[in-house]
């Protein structure tokens, strides 16, 4: 595996000195705008796999790279199994960065104590999972042009929600009652007391989150012919 | 007598292109050209055999094995140069030399700087520096490096130059000469062929019309031309490749002696057909089965 993990590193390295300088940009901007480590873990949670799954995606297309890694001496299955890992390996040494950058020039270390906490860190890789579930198969399967119309249609779709609710008017509507509960359940998931069975369950989650996104990416990358 | 690949009844069915049926072997020990013209389906076979293109039904065998449950193993003892060699451009060579040496088990990295210096490939070159020839060069560097047992090449000999490409088709020469080893690659250089390939095989429109040795080709086929007087739909059906003008015909027979003797008495040449005319024909004349 560590071949793979090396492989992707070395054909994606402009991404990450890219992806390096936008982490650095962000955990100074979180700590410059003293922004609540809550939003932040939410922010990241979205952030970063968008990056990752993203923007990885784009030099691929750039440079074919699904050919070539595929004429190499592996199965698909492990390439994709590299590529989650590689993205998740990103997205923990983001976190690790800002945790650093907390301990080192934020004078509360608001961002440090937050992420230090087994549940804040397991909420975060929750929320990270579920956003990946969503989006990492959908990039192996439509590539980067399919990000790029998914966000729009995601944008349009926004859009429509947010009118529909002002025209409606009434707090009671269903548009509203789902934003709520979406809210209700980041928060829900956030103050939760840290019991054994709710930390237990939150492994549990993010664990076949992340089987079912492997699992849905490879059989989706099984039927791409290059 | 091994098989380095067996093919047998292969299809591929995409929205405006099928492959189909494609039977064809190469024994180890030899080289087999591929050839078609643009479009006929070279690349989805060379994609095919690699399992980067799923086939709809049929067996494709590397070395008695298939290539889809023994993806990986095959895929270790294969040599493969892609018609447009991608590589990430920011990348020096050596770091793609690098990077593949990690998952071939025999990888040389003395043979590839070897064949780097030799090919003229810079490897302390970003590859988007490189030209299309030399991109070329380190993708037959590549697949030289891991001692592959067959080298599987599309259009190999493209964009480099006569003295490279004679140099390149002598050392494919040396290659096989163990008997263990077989080349396989697509080409619309004839000469290549004529010069090297032990077996041919021609694709049109997705289906193979043959796929003989080149001394069987050479000794069954014939080039014959005529007046159009000849042609009549009886002796139309003694040729492949039917190519009419004001002047005369010309056309390909595989049956020199059933020509002969229906064509006994007429006015016509039977002459040595080259692979040019043969594709020529092949690719714009009037084919029967």
């Amino acid at each position: 595996m560590l071949k793979h993990i090396r492989r992707e590193l070395i054909f994606n390295q402009t991404q990450l000195y890219i992806f390096a300088g936008y982490i650095l940009v962000f955990w100074i901007w979180i700590v410059w705008q003293n922004i609540s480590p809550r939003i932040s873990l939410v922010f990241l949670s979205f952030v970063l796999p968008l990056f990752c799954a993203a923007s990885f995606q784009a030099r691929e297309e750039k440079f074919k790279a699904w050919t070539l890694n595929c004429s190499l001496p592996t199965n698909r299955n492990t390439l994709i199994l590299a590529r989650l890992i590689t993205s998740w390996s990103l997205m923990i040494a983001a976190l690790i960065v800002g945790i650093l950058y907390s301990a080192l020039f934020q004078k509360n270390h608001s961002i440090l104590y937050q992420f230090i906490q087994l549940k804040y860190f397991l909420v975060f890789l929750l929320f990270t999972s579920l956003f990946l579930v969503f989006l990492f198969p959908f990039v192996i399967r439509f590539g980067l042009s399919g990000v790029l119309i998914g966000l729009v249609v995601l944008q349009i779709l926004g859009i429509i929600t947010l009118v529909l609710t002002r025209a409606s008017g009434s707090k009671g509507n269903f548009l509203h009652t789902m934003i709520d509960s979406i809210i209700n359940f980041m928060k829900f998931l956030l103050n939760h007391p840290s019991t054994f069975f709710y930390v237990t369950v939150l492994i549990f989650s993010v664990a076949v989150l992340n089987i079912f996104t492997l699992k849905f990416s490879q059989f989706l990358f099984a039927r791409r012919d290059f | 007598m091994t098989l380095a690949l067996d093919i047998k009844k292969l299809n591929k069915k995409y929205s405006d292109f099928t492959l189909k049926d494609i039977s064809l072997q190469l024994p180890s020990g030899f080289i087999m050209g591929l050839i078609g013209p643009n479009g006929a389906g070279k690349t989805t076979l060379i994609k095919l055999i690699l399992n980067m293109t799923r086939r709809q039904s049929g067996v494709i065998k590397v070395f008695g094995r298939d290539n889809i449950i023994h993806d990986k193993e095959i895929k270790s003892r294969i040599g493969f140069v892609h018609e447009e060699p991608h590589y990430p451009g920011y990348l020096k060579v050596k770091e793609i030399g690098s990077v593949f040496s990690r998952f071939y088990s025999n990888w040389n990295k003395n043979r590839f700087f070897n064949l780097c210096r030799e090919f003229t490939v810079p490897e302390n070159k970003r590859i988007n520096a490189l030209s299309r020839g030399t991109k070329m060069k380190l993708s037959l560097a590549l697949a030289l490096s891991h001692d592959a047992d067959f080298l599987l090449m599309d259009e190999p000999t493209t964009g480099l130059d006569p003295v490279f490409r004679r140099e390149l088709l002598k050392r494919f020469s040396r290659i096989i000469q163990d008997e263990k080893k077989a080349v396989l690659f697509s080409t619309h250089i004839t000469s290549d062929l004529e010069r090297t390939a032990d077996y041919i095989t021609y694709i049109h429109q997705g289906e193979i019309l043959f796929s003989i040795t080149k001394d069987q080709l050479f000794e069954e086929w014939a080039l014959v031309k005529g007046g159009n007087e000849i042609l009549n739909p009886e002796t139309q059906k003694l040729f492949k490749g039917l190519r009419k003008s004001s002047y005369g015909f010309k056309a390909l027979t595989s049956d020199k002696e059933k020509v002969r003797t229906n064509l006994s008495g007429q006015n016509y040449v039977m002459e040595k057909p080259s692979l040019d005319d043969i594709m020529f024909l092949l690719s714009k004349g009037e084919i029967n089965a």
